[in-house]
Formats: C-alpha cells, structure tokens, sequence
C-alpha cells in the first residue's frame, strides 16, 4: 500500500528535541541599536539639508544598468589548470624549526594571542606587510568587533564601533579608512584611527546590504543588496555607492541569482565575485563598464594581486591563482593544499603579494558556530602557520590585510 | 497543517506567534536539513530576525510564510558555506553521536527527502508537510503553477527510485 507522504512526513519532520527558549532567542534578537539612532540621524540630517533621501531602490534618471551575461559561446581559449595535486602526507600543522605553534596547541591564557614561539614569532617571520582588519565574534556568534592588527609592531586595536554585528571589513586604497557591513543595519565606514563613523548604505532585514568593496580611486564603495547574505530574499544585485553615502546606482540587474563577496581590482576595471548556483559556487569578474562577466570556475571568497591581473579564491580546501590577463585565455593553478583537518575561509592577499591570510578552523568541530583563529601562508604555498587566535573559543573572522 | 496569516497574528504578542510558528518550522527544517541541532538552530534564529522586526512583520498578509522564507534561505545559506567543506574533505558531513530513535521507515524516508534537490524538496515539504496548495506553494516558492507540479512529479519519481513507495502527486 502506497505510503501518505503528508503524514509520514509530519511523523518525520517529529517534535523539537526542546522547548522554544525565547531568553535565548530575544538574545539574539536584541541587541544596542546604535546603527539605529545613527540611521535616524543620518536621515534627519538629509532632510534637514534639502537633500534627496536615497532609497537605494530607484536608477539614477538616465542610467540603464549594464545587462549582465556570461560569455556564452565564446569560451576563453584555453582555461589552463595546473593543479597541484593534493599530498595527503603534507601536514602544515606540524610546527616548524623554530617556528610557530600548531592550530590545537593550548596558548597563555590571554583573551587574543598573537603567536610567539621559542626563537621567532610568527609576526617577525611575517615582517611588516600592512595591517590586517579582522572580526572578533563572542563564542556562539552574538557579538562581532572590528580590529586591526599591525604587522609591524604586533598590536592588536579595538576599534569599538558602536554599530551592531560588524563583518566584512575592506581597506580603502589608501589604508585610511574600512568599510564594512553592520548586519541588517548597513554599509558604514570608519577610520582607521575610529574617527569619521558614517553610514553610507542603509539596509534592513528584508533589503540587505553586505560584503562592501573599495574602488580603487578611494571615491566609490561596491556592495550587495538583497539575497546572499543575509538572505531574507532569494536574489540580490551589485551596487555602488559614493563614500559620503551619495549616488547609489544599481550596477547589475539580474534579479535570477544570489551574489556576493565582492572584490574591486585593483585597475578599477573589474569587480570579482561570486555567484550562488543550486549544487555549486561561482567566482566571476565584472567587467564594471560594459556589463560583461568572465566565469573563473567554482570558487568562493576572490582576492586581487596588487598588480590587478591576478585573482586569488578558495575552491574545495585549495588556495587558486588566476591569471585573467592570459591573452589566451584564463590560466589558474592550485598554490597551495590545507591539509584535511583544516577548513579555510575569508581569503584575502597581502599588499606586497607575498602572503595569504585567510580564516582557519578544524574540520572536526561541526557546530554552528565553531571557533576560528587567523592563519597566514606564503604565496607560493609555503610556511602556513597561526598568526591570531580566540582562545575563549570565539572567531577572529573576515581579514582583510591593508597598506600599512 | 494550518499557517499563520496576517488576521491570525493581529492580536498576538510576539512570543506568541514564535511558539506557535516553531515546531512547524522545525519540523520544516528537520525534513530540509535532515539534521535535528541543525534545524532547531535555524529555527531559533529565523525567529529572532522575526522578534527583531517584529513591528513589520506582525503588519504582514502572510508572516508564517516569511518567517518560513527566512529559515530556508538560511539553511540554504548554511548548505552553501559548508558545501565547499564537504567538497574539500572528500566526504560526508560527520555524523554526530545522534542515533534516531525513529522507525527504519521514518528514517528512510526522512533521508530521502533530504537527499532532493534543493527546489524538489522545498516544494515537498510545502506541498505534504505543510498541507498548501498547489497555488500557495507556487506563491510561496515564486514560481508557477505548472512549475511546481512538475517539480512534484521529480520528486515522487525520486522518491520512489529510493525503494519507497509513495501515493501520487496531485
């Protein structure tokens, strides 16, 4: 006899293991809404001036958004991979001759650890390479802090803003200011000395903004809206915006897919990104004048060479470089292999080219919310050791290495 | 299985409607996740982004469908971050210590479910475990009529390739 799927179904689906604990989801919930009263103040102030409320939601009079559309047809001639292939024996958690602790190891009991070891640090290996911005989330992911950590000095810096949840920090060109996401309030920028704090893209549960990019003459920020991340709707396009929070326009105009993590080339010719399919994850580039998108492969999390002929992105525990300036074609190779215990996320380059960054956490832990440290590796693969770690169980989260 | 509508949630408080909306959306997300922990995380935080909002959303003609909305979008957001993973790793997701307690068949069947694509799924639970109709579930998914009868027949001829046996779709 043929099964009821409506009633095997709720007998399936069964009852919450526990009770709703609404103390537990009102903590989630509520948080100090500064971004809030400054939102509001921000729109006064508008009024108050005359000037046009951006919506975010309407073009500038006169301006047709470039249609999007992937190369069809005309595939670049050859898409060289040269993958390295995957050495199970490479173990990057065995700590070096002198150098820096393994991911595991036990650290002195401080809330924040730069990692020292017997002879050299893993900052002094690291040498002065810029400044890497980074997030700081409590365990269990209910608060999240900008920081900045200064490669050359080993410092640490609390930037303190008073908005809620930040993620997502990107360096203006010159190292002066970071722009990131306040999750469901919006796109803000601050200095990088905690001065200038201003909104420049407001959002909201149901109109998120997210994963801001700097263009390179400093004056525009791309970002989100809608869909990837938060994900109240299922689509979401590429904006730009003015610093000063001015002439938002809508730059794609899909309305078909999920985007995000978006990186402006250096060049200012390009926006990489990535795009959300069904089974798989997307790194594209965006031709920002004409609207044309050029397919990278699967991969999450693009990071620009300085030179701005190089991407960098994450596929399937691999660091790729790809190297879209190949007149024949799109070149990409595997430079470097985490070993299986490792999960990695949030790529970003250093300025100078000559490391990687990115978030690390042991593939062991599967909760939700699992405690992440920041990790570096050298471009060509090697040296991947701890630089920052949560030793409360929190995540140091999104780095984004700046100029000094 | 009764949503909650606009008309419904005028008088309610906001811890009521999250009582009454959870094990729906639990039950909802168990069938999509096909992990317990998994679904009551997504469950509790789809309700505090309703909490949250919680002056729009009771203002809503449909807030049992957006807050729907927003835990399949997260656990379709969740599948997307750990996708990648389970690529790099080679293999499955690890099993937990959990041991379902439930029957070779509810079992069986609860992975199947999950085991669909992501669209042939979502229209399953909305169509047999959420009781809609096939007009309420092309509303809910954006989609036409036509589209989500064909998703419906994929996913019966899934099912059944997976050795169960289950009454047509309508």
């Amino acid at each position: 006899m043929p099964i009821d799927l409506s009633q095997v179904l709720k007998d399936a689906a069964g009852a919450p293991p526990r009770p709703l604990d609404m103390v537990a989801v009102r903590d989630r919930a509520t948080r100090p809404r500064a971004g809030h009263r400054l939102r509001l103040w921000f729109w006064a102030a508008l009024a108050v001036l005359g000037l046009g409320v951006p919506t975010g939601l309407t073009l500038a009079p006169g301006h047709a958004p470039p249609a999007v559309r992937t190369i069809e047809g005309d595939p670049p001639a050859e898409v060289v991979d040269d993958e390295v292939a995957r050495d199970p024996g490479v173990d990057t958690t065995t700590p070096e001759a002198g150098g820096a602790t393994g991911p595991g190891t036990t650290l002195p009991q401080a809330p924040l650890d730069v990692h020292e070891s017997a002879s050299e640090s893993a900052g002094s290996v690291l040498g002065s390479h810029g400044r890497i911005a980074f997030t700081r989330r409590s365990a269990g992911g209910q608060t999240s802090e900008l920081n900045v950590y200064d490669t050359a000095t080993g410092e640490v810096t609390d930037l303190s803003v008073a908005t809620e949840f930040q993620s997502d920090p990107a360096w203006s060109p010159d190292g002066g200011h970071l722009a990131y996401e306040a999750r469901a309030d919006g796109i803000y920028v601050i200095g990088a000395d905690g001065s200038d704090h201003h909104l420049v893209a407001a959002g909201d549960a149901l109109d998120a903004v997210t994963s801001p990019t700097w263009s390179p003459r400093g004056d525009e920020i791309a970002f989100v809206r809608g869909g990837a991340d938060p994900i109240e709707s299922g689509w979401a396009e590429i904006w730009v915006v003015g610093v000063d929070g001015s002439g938002q326009r809508l730059l794609t105009n899909t309305r078909e897919q999920a985007v995000g993590s978006l990186a402006w080339s250096p060049d200012g010719r390009w926006i990489a990104f990535v795009v959300f399919e069904t089974e798989s994850v997307h790194v594209r580039v965006l031709d920002v004048v004409s609207g044309d998108t050029r397919d990278l492969g699967e991969g999450e999390e693009p990071a620009w060479s300085t030179s701005g002929d190089r991407v960098a992105f994450m596929r399937d525990g691999s660091i790729v470089v790809a190297d879209i300036a190949a007149e024949n074609g799109v070149h990409s190779r595997v430079v470097y292999w985490a070993p299986r215990d490792q999960v990695m996320d949030y790529l970003t380059w250093s300025p100078d080219g000559e490391w990687f960054a990115y978030a690390f956490r042991r593939s062991d832990n599967p909760s939700y919310n699992p405690p992440y440290s920041i990790w570096v590796v050298r471009a060509d693969g090697s040296d991947a050791r701890p630089l920052l770690t949560e030793t409360t169980g929190g995540q140091l989260h999104s780095p984004a290495w700046g100029p000094a | 299985m009764k949503v909650v509508t606009g008309s419904d949630v005028a008088g309610l408080g906001v811890e009521d409607f999250c009582h009454r909306e959870y094990p729906r959306l639990y039950g909802a997300l168990r069938l999509y996740c096909g992990d317990p922990w998994l679904a009551e995380e997504l469950a509790q935080e789809a309700l505090a982004r309703s909490v949250r909002h919680w002056d729009e959303v009771r203002t809503m003609e449909a807030p049992g469908a957006w807050v729907h909305r927003v835990a399949i979008n997260l656990a379709n957001s969740w599948f997307r971050r750990t996708a990648a993973e389970r690529r790099a790793l080679g293999r499955s997701r690890p099993d937990d210590a959990f041991r379902d307690p439930d029957s070779p068949t509810l079992v069986a069947v609860r992975d199947a479910v999950a085991s669909l694509p992501r669209r042939q799924r979502e229209v399953v639970i909305l169509r047999f475990f959420e009781d809609l109709s096939v007009r309420a579930t092309a509303e809910r998914m954006g989609c036409a009529e036509g589209t989500v009868k064909g998703l419906l027949s994929d996913a019966i001829r899934s099912l059944r390739a997976r050795g169960l046996d289950v009454n047509d779709a309508d």
